[in-house]
């Protein structure tokens, strides 16, 4: 310490006492501002206190304390401690001093009520309450996708932990069995399903697609007309027949949606997770924001828009690897 | 941001004398907690200078331009080291561009993100790494399909 912060320190006892002695009673404000100007505020605690109380009172909206623990890198305020908060509403796209934060995009696809599957492209309902479960146990958030779009273009950062939930094809599991869970953990899911697939035995009905795309968790969104490898031009194939192929597995499923009232369309999901440059052109004309493959990993707000990664989440994974695969922040060290 | 111990009971008195008086001691108090920081922040913007951190100098310096508005002396550094920072943001984009000339993506990306690193608002180099995630991503795609995938040019990425 100092010898002024010492001596400030004898000065606002004497203060104190006196105060005492007069018969002052009554509790400290949690907090003091100590400087503003239009761009930050300086405040100091004095007392211990969460960051959710200074989000509600500087930006009235207690869910903005990721920005403050983010900007500040701490977790909670103790007291005597400062605290800056910025009040430029700039996203970062979760830049910081020591990294850069990554959104994990999970990619599911079947789900059933029974015990256990042999098929590892389905997920028990056991498997799936216990990851949604540790989520929300660990600090995740999970958020739509649509958010990822304004995470990409740098309108509005995610919370820190961000995870990102989505499912292929439209099984009809997913609605008897995925989402009474998600309705369970009020958590928020992306469907991308592919135009040829409805109608079938195991496919959602259509009943079930308008109950979906009517329920404020889901989102409704394209994985083409027929399933194809769309980054393979056939054999044979021109280029302008590779083209309108392509632009009919843009399109096709587009309006069936539209007819289910799904909302916007933003995202496709290629399938099996392989994009092409043509491809990329039809969906930038037709006013797609981003476009999914299944390569495992987080996105970070640099990332490519139309070739996201995606992490498959398998039936025989376990609770340890699922855990692994979830990345919110990428260190980097400085050379 | 966690201020030393004294500065801490510094505070905590302030903030009990707070509650309890009126307007000008009050006043007198927030000056005196104000002073603490300026001295704490002048001292963190020195050693994160002396540790060539620009970003985190900045970031001092920020607080402190809030803390004391119009201080000449500030104002000088913060110019000074906002003028450093932008060099060695130059600096990381030309070798990152050097090591995309040389076939290094890898290590072209590396550099980028450490150029976005000391200065998010960088949309060029922001784009670049757009770039170069993208043909990240294709050549993994590629590979998974055994695929001589005629490789992109930057430009045909461009997102």
């Amino acid at each position: 310490m100092s010898m002024q912060a010492a001596l400030n320190v004898r000065a606002l006892a004497a203060a104190l006492a006196a105060l005492v002695c007069a018969g002052c009673a009554g509790a400290p404000a949690p907090y003091m501002e100590v400087a503003r100007d239009e761009s930050l505020a300086v405040i100091v605690a004095n007392r211990a206190m969460s960051l959710e109380t200074l989000a509600r009172a500087y930006y009235g909206d207690a869910d903005r304390a990721s920005d403050l623990a983010r900007f500040n890198r701490m977790d909670r305020v103790e007291p005597g401690q400062d605290v800056v908060v910025p009040l430029r509403a700039a996203a970062t796209g979760g830049i910081s001093a020591d990294g850069y934060q990554t959104v994990t995009i999970l990619c599911y696809h079947r789900f059933t009520d029974a015990a256990t599957s042999d098929n590892r492209m389905i997920v028990t309902a056991a498997a799936f309450r216990r990851q949604l479960r540790y989520l929300r146990d660990h600090g995740y958030k999970v958020v739509p996708l649509s958010q990822v779009v304004d995470f990409l273009d740098r309108k509005a950062d995610l919370p820190d932990k961000a995870v990102v939930l989505t499912i292929d094809d439209g099984f009809r599991s997913v609605y008897s069995v995925a989402y009474p869970i998600l309705r369970d953990f009020n958590m928020p899911a992306t469907l991308f399903v592919y135009h040829d697939f409805m109608g079938g035995d195991l496919a959602l009905t259509r009943s079930q697609l308008q109950d979906l795309a009517a329920s404020p968790l889901f989102d409704l969104q394209s994985h083409s007309k027929t399933h194809d490898n769309l980054a393979l031009q056939r054999q044979g194939e021109s280029v302008q027949a590779y083209r309108r192929r392509l632009i009919a597995e843009v399109e096709v499923p587009e309006a069936a949606l539209k007819r289910l009232n799904a909302g916007p369309q933003y995202a496709f999901s290629y399938p099996y997770g392989n994009g092409s440059l043509d491809l990329i052109d039809i969906l930038q004309e037709r006013g797609y924001r981003i476009a999914t493959t299944v390569q495992r990993g987080g996105n970070a707000s640099f990332s490519h828009p139309y070739m996201l990664r995606r992490t498959m989440i398998f039936g025989d994974d376990d609770l340890d690897t699922f855990i692994r695969r979830l990345e919110s922040f990428e260190r980097v060290w400085r050379g | 941001m966690r201020l030393r111990l004294g500065h801490a009971a510094v505070v905590c008195l302030a903030a009990a004398v707070c509650a309890c008086a009126g307007s000008a001691p009050q006043a007198q108090l927030t000056q005196a907690v104000r002073e603490q920081l300026v001295e704490d922040y002048r001292t963190r913007a020195a050693d994160r200078l002396a540790a060539k951190d620009w970003r985190g100098a900045l970031e001092a310096l920020a607080v402190l331009r809030t803390l004391s508005p119009n201080e000449p002396m500030i104002e000088q550094q913060w110019i000074s080291v906002k003028a450093r920072r932008d060099q060695a943001v130059t600096e990381l984009t030309a070798k990152a561009e050097q090591a995309l000339a040389r076939g290094r993506e890898r290590q072209a990306y590396d550099l980028f993100v450490q150029a976005l690193i000391l200065d998010p608002e960088q949309e060029a180099v922001r784009a670049a790494l757009r770039v170069l995630d993208g043909r990240r991503a294709f050549k993994v795609q590629a590979r998974r399909l055994g695929q001589d995938y005629n490789l992109l040019s930057i430009d045909d990425l461009d997102p």
